[in-house]
């Protein structure tokens, strides 16, 4: 790895728009899930298991696209650095990508630990029971998965500006993923049919 | 070795092309002079594969500029644009250019400080915080410092004051490998007298000649047979003569933008 990996994550890990909208502001719902939308459901343990699995699923996919807008416009912002960069210094362009990609999904599932974290504790706090996932693994390869669509829409959607030449479009696109998030959101109260599936988020509860 | 044959740059379909048919072989140390607009930075861009060629090749040591990947050494530029592949503090990105092109970041950072800008202030502003000035003396420090046997330097005078740009020649003139500058400023000739020099109008190139030969040399509104070079501005023939009295002195232009007017007038 070469030091633009070391910064990038550095850069990212400590971004104050990530840290503020991903997670601060997503700390906020977690305590609104658990001690205000919480006195609605069956106080029982298996309505509770459900309900956490839910609350994590949804809230992390919010969380994820909110730093996913600041991804992308990053991107934006080194496009034409990029093209000089990848042709003349030792960083090609698959290596570039590689980093990229790595920096991008480490900051991306640290994000995730810290919101499993919070919402495990927050709800142990609340209900007074630890729910923990039946299949650990399965859980971590459903928020990889989850991560790595994050940053492929973001990429696309970056890609897509440069393509089009429109910078205009760029504030606007950036947010998209935070948009189709929140329409996946949608889901608590609308029934999207067979359309659920296209968001991996929602298989997190099953796990 | 930079060599650039019959190169057409065009930004958009149907528009005049920026870039008409450049032809050129640069080794050693170039100036390539021209007003404002003349074409200069696009043909730079063009060089660094940031804009795309219509037409025509830009070789670089015999290898075409659209080759060439993961290349360290090879090249380096002084635009600011392409310094931003991360949003860090100045100070950063001068460690993190120079360990990507094994480059010295001592050097660029001597080369700041003879300019009189404090390290420490590097660590707390981005390059898009710095003046106009400030970015000039860093990217350019930066392409020095990237160790790169071809170095372009567009504009490096412009946003400098007058000791600065004094400094600026100093390191330029310093520097072993293949150099190319670009300017529209004329006063700096006296500075740069064992270098080439071309000038470019309107995308065309034209030159070489040698800088020393340009120190006397004369602006003469017409078509001379004895010329030194001979160039359409305008649509006007303008010949650069060897000085006799009969023209503008080019040294006393300061400025190239100044030869529209005389063009015009």
């Amino acid at each position: 790895m070469t030091k633009y990996f070391w910064m990038n994550t550095k850069l990212l890990l400590t971004n104050p728009y990530i840290l503020f909208w991903s997670i601060l502001f997503i700390e906020f719902w977690v305590f609104m899930w658990a001690y205000v939308f919480g006195n609605y459901i069956l106080q029982v343990e298996e309505a509770v298991r459900i309900y956490t699995a839910t609350a994590y699923g949804n809230l992390l996919m919010l969380s994820l696209s909110g730093a996913s807008v600041k991804i992308a416009p990053s991107l934006l912002y080194s496009s034409k650095s990029i093209r000089y960069v990848t042709k003349y210094t030792k960083l090609s362009p698959s290596r570039f990508l590689l980093e990229n990609l790595a920096s991008s999904l480490i900051t991306l599932l640290a994000i995730s630990a810290v919101m499993f974290i919070s919402v495990t504790g927050v709800f142990f706090a609340r209900f007074g029971f630890v729910v923990m996932p039946v299949n650990a693994v399965g859980l971590f390869i459903s928020i990889l998965l989850s991560t790595l669509l994050i940053y492929a829409l973001a990429l696309f959607l970056n890609f897509s500006v440069v393509i089009l030449r429109a910078p205009k479009s760029a504030s606007f696109i950036s947010f998209l993923p935070l948009i189709l998030a929140f329409t996946a959101y949608a889901s608590l109260l609308i029934d999207f049919g067979n359309a659920a599936y296209f968001s991996p988020f929602n298989s997190i509860m099953s796990v | 070795m930079i060599l650039s044959q019959d190169l057409y740059v065009t930004y958009r379909w149907r528009q005049e092309p920026v870039l008409k048919g450049v032809n050129g072989n640069f080794k050693g140390k170039a100036l390539i002079l021209g007003p404002n607009g003349s074409g200069k930075t696009t043909f730079f861009r063009a060089i660094c594969a940031l804009t795309n060629i219509t037409s025509g090749k830009i070789l670089i040591d015999g290898r075409p500029v659209e080759d060439l990947y993961a290349t360290k050494g090879v090249l380096s530029v002084n635009f600011q644009e392409v310094y931003t592949l991360l949003g860090s503090n100045v100070f950063d990105l001068v460690k993190l250019y120079t360990d990507l092109s094994d480059g010295d970041s001592e050097l660029a950072f001597e080369m700041i400080k003879d300019f009189g800008i404090d390290l420490g202030f590097l660590k707390k502003r981005k390059l898009s915080e710095l003046s106009l000035g400030q970015t000039k003396i860093v990217c350019t420090a930066l392409a020095l410092a990237m160790k790169a046997r071809h170095v372009l330097f567009d504009e490096p005078f412009e946003d400098l004051d007058p000791a600065k740009k004094g400094r600026m020649v100093k390191h330029l003139n310093q520097y072993s490998g293949v150099v190319l500058a670009n300017t529209h400023e004329t006063w700096l000739l006296k500075n740069h007298q064992n270098w080439i020099a071309f000038f470019m109008f309107e995308g065309v190139l034209y030159g070489p000649l040698l800088v020393k030969e340009l120190l006397n040399a004369e602006i003469f509104m017409a078509d001379e047979p004895d010329a030194l070079l001979r160039l359409k501005v305008l649509g006007k023939m303008v010949s650069l003569v060897r000085g006799e009295g009969r023209g503008t002195l080019l040294t006393s232009l300061e400025n190239l933008d100044r030869i529209y007017e005389l063009a015009g007038g």
